[in-house]
């Protein structure tokens, strides 16, 4: 090759350079990034990461806005924190028993995206979540791959739950709401779906805190707010935040069908948030 | 462990096909039976599209090197081999300097022959394992081209990574 440098590696195919990296441990790849600048960040854009025995007390994982990986596979049995943002197909939980925030957003705009039913229920491999982050596409794939008819999780220690800009347009979506706001025109279906769904003994019973925004008021959204509030014993602090557009027309109609819900925790505290207002 | 001679017969076969493999870097040609070529993927693809003519024309791969992938080939297109001769077989072909290494990853990856890409991958990472990256760059023939600031700095944000070296 007419290289003016004797570099006989970094010449490769990058799928071949990946390839041969993939074989290493991470630390072996990371040690990479001291051999030159081109190497730099080389092994950080390994489409796998291997976290084998070398770190079993690997605790906190986060990685962000990174692309090209195809599948993101987590076995990491100390694992505490995840955090991932960034392109890619999906996440599966392989080892992680005591893995307890989690958060997803994926910035993937393409239909390409596409979640296998056994994706959720892998979720199961983290029992103990305590915190759970979802984004729009995540939730949005997860939904497209079918819908299982129970939870693959109890959700029983869930103490705070995060989820935006939800949007559900799709019967399979709908149905896969758990935790999210729901906007659907065709809201006679949504309230099926939701009865499909064995709600009777969904467990939210360590759930404390849960934001919804953009609210519009819609009565598939009615519902699911009723739903939360009368299955979270422990809730302390629910917040609802308007769609911006909605607040002058549906406002006052949101508060008032609020106020007859039944809640579970007494000690709820439910701030209703006007975007267009002050923030408190 | 049984043992194929190096020179098969098999009477009852019909006479088999057999494809010309030509290394265009020296020109050197190979004859080898067709099941032992179609596994290279990119040969296969060219044979059912019938884009190969009678010699099939192998760009950037020397015959030094050919004759490594034909073996390998040959090897694993052996029904009676057992796991552990190809184990041994393999570990043969791989056992080479790393310019060797280095022309036959190109190669398998050319020829899209899955199994040698792994082998060969694995044996040049395990060229590397657990040296200190001095080591590495003098192995890959890497130029520092860091200040010994920027080096450190790049050290420091990876230190996990560097316990028990100097």
């Amino acid at each position: 090759m007419c290289d003016s440098t004797s570099d006989i590696i970094s010449h490769l195919p990058s799928n071949v350079l990946d390839k041969i990296l993939m074989c290493l441990p991470m630390e072996e790849t990371a040690r990479t990034s001291v051999l030159s600048r081109k190497w730099r960040y080389i092994w950080a854009k390994l489409p796998q990461l291997v976290f084998d025995d070398s770190c079993p007390l690997l605790e906190q994982l986060m990685l962000e806005e990174f692309i090209n990986l195809n599948c993101l596979e987590i076995v990491a049995p100390n694992l505490r924190l995840l955090r991932c943002k960034g392109l890619f197909d999906s996440v599966c939980f392989k080892n992680t028993p005591r893995l307890a925030e989690v958060s997803i957003n994926t910035v993937a705009s393409t239909a390409g995206l596409a979640f296998s039913k056994t994706e959720m229920s892998t979720l199961g491999s983290a029992p103990v979540i305590e915190f759970l982050e979802l984004g729009y596409y995540y939730v949005k794939s997860m939904a497209a791959g079918g819908v299982p008819k129970r939870l693959p999780i109890t959700l029983s220690h869930l103490r705070y739950l995060k989820l935006y800009y939800i949007c559900f347009g799709e019967v399979d979506e709908a149905s896969f709401v758990l935790l999210f706001s729901v906007k659907l025109p065709a809201m006679d279906r949504v309230l099926e779906l939701l009865e499909v769904q064995d709600w009777s003994d969904v467990s939210l019973n360590k759930l404390r805190k849960v934001e919804i925004l953009k609210v519009s008021g819609t009565k598939p959204e009615m519902e699911f707010i009723k739903l939360l509030l009368a299955k979270s014993s422990v809730l302390e602090r629910m917040l609802i935040e308007m769609n911006t557009k909605m607040v002058t027309d549906k406002g006052l109609g949101i508060l008032k069908e609020l106020i007859t819900f039944r809640r579970a925790s007494p000690q709820a505290d439910v701030t209703f948030r006007n975007p267009n207002e002050d923030k408190v | 462990m049984a043992s194929a001679p190096e020179n098969e017969k098999n009477a009852s076969a019909p006479e088999k096909k057999t494809l010309t493999l030509k290394s265009m870097i020296n020109n050197e040609e190979f004859v080898v039976d067709e099941h032992v070529a179609l596994q290279s993927v990119t040969i296969k693809n060219m044979v059912d599209s019938d884009c190969a003519g009678d010699v099939i024309p192998v760009p950037t791969i020397s015959g030094e090197i050919l004759a490594l992938v034909i073996e390998y080939c040959k090897n694993h297109a052996n029904p009676s081999a057992s796991e552990d001769d190809l184990k041994k077989a393999d570990a043969g072909i791989v056992a080479k300097d790393i310019y060797t290494l280095i022309d036959l990853v190109l190669a398998a990856n050319f020829l899209d022959i899955k199994g040698l890409l792994e082998v060969t991958s694995q044996k040049i990472a395990d060229s590397i394992k657990d040296l200190p990256h001095q080591d590495v760059r003098e192995i890959f023939g890497v130029e520092n081209d860091y200040t010994p600031e920027e080096e450190a700095a790049v050290r420091a944000e990876h230190d996990w990574a560097f316990e028990g070296f100097p």
